[in-house]
């Protein structure tokens, strides 16, 4: 039985990272010093670790939750903003297990691109992806949504010239 | 593989709009509070253009009916404006209260649905707002103001 012990540090509000080991998605821990930690047992020679970003527009309902957000906030005025960055993570890595392994996950600020983390181990490991890219389709989302948003603002006024009009009138 | 962990770092798109909603509830009883004591902060606001008005008047010794002949009139027009605006939020008192601490104790509920992030400026600001109306509702209800 192989030990592996997975310490995640950088994590912040901002950066919330779902830590998948062979395609399982794995719960973690935060310690003390503000840092995430794992231990898992595995009988494998060779695991996958994978890391990803969710934005919150790349949901499937995400058109629904804008629009319910829009008309609880009062028009959106009350609505906190949504990521103007959009940045993704795409993190995935082949580590090859002794019966004791130790990875540290260090991740780097979010930016449009470059890489995403530094891994430290003495475990050997193939890097397949690690980088961070803004995600085309939360970023298009996210100017339909400023346009929605625009757009809904001027029909508000323009209704409310009307109703002010009328009442004068 | 075994795994002995207890926080979730995944987060579901519904949870995701249930915090967001928090943060709208938050904002709403942060306004709302404000509401609250926009009559009497406008009462206080009328008290204060009033002691101006009548201070002008003591330190020019009545000159400033000379320049301004119609000062009076201004005076008691805008201390009448402002009145009727502290008139406005003190009748609707209880209904920016209740909004305050609907929207606050809403905002409590699904920001500490969020195991993953702690929301603790915002859970303390819901927090106090709870405490302030309520306090202001005592307050008011006793009519000690």
């Amino acid at each position: 039985m192989n030990s592996v012990k997975l310490k995640l540090v950088g994590i912040n509000s901002k950066l919330i990272p779902n830590i998948f080991i062979d395609d399982q998605y794995v719960k973690c821990k935060k310690n003390e010093f503000g840092s995430y930690e794992t231990d898992f047992q595995t009988e494998k020679d060779e695991i996958k670790i994978a890391f990803s970003r969710e934005l919150e527009l790349k949901s499937k309902l995400w058109w629904l939750y804008a629009i319910l957000s829009f008309i609880v906030s009062v028009f959106g005025i009350f609505n906190p903003p949504y990521d103007r960055k959009c940045i993704s993570m795409d993190c995935s890595f082949i580590v090859k297990l002794k019966d004791v392994n130790n990875i540290n996950i260090k991740f780097n600020s979010l930016s449009s691109s470059g890489r995403a983390v530094e891994v430290e181990t003495e475990t050997s490991f193939e890097e397949i992806k690690n980088e961070y890219t803004v995600d085309k389709i939360a970023k298009r989302r996210w100017i339909i949504l400023l346009i929605a948003r625009i757009l809904a603002w001027i029909g508000i006024a323009i209704l409310l010239g009307w109703l002010i009009a009328n009442q004068i009138g | 593989m075994q795994n002995s962990h207890t926080t979730p770092l995944l987060r579901n798109d519904l949870k995701e709009f249930l915090i967001r909603l928090g943060k709208i509830f938050s904002n709403i009883s942060i306004l709302a509070l404000l509401l609250c004591f926009s009559g009497i902060l406008s009462f206080a606001a009328t008290a204060f253009i009033l002691l101006i008005g009548f201070v002008v008047i003591i330190l020019s010794i009545g000159t400033i009916f000379i320049i301004v002949p119609n000062y009076f009139d201004i005076l008691m027009s805008t201390s009448q404006v402002s009145a009727k605006i502290s008139a406005f939020f003190l009748e609707n008192f209880y209904i920016f209260a209740s909004i305050a601490i609907v929207g606050a104790v809403l905002s409590l509920i699904l920001l500490l649905l969020d195991k993953r992030n702690k929301h603790i400026a915002r859970i303390v600001i819901s927090s106090v707002v709870i405490a302030i109306v309520i306090i202001a509702i005592i307050v008011v209800a006793t009519e000690v103001i």
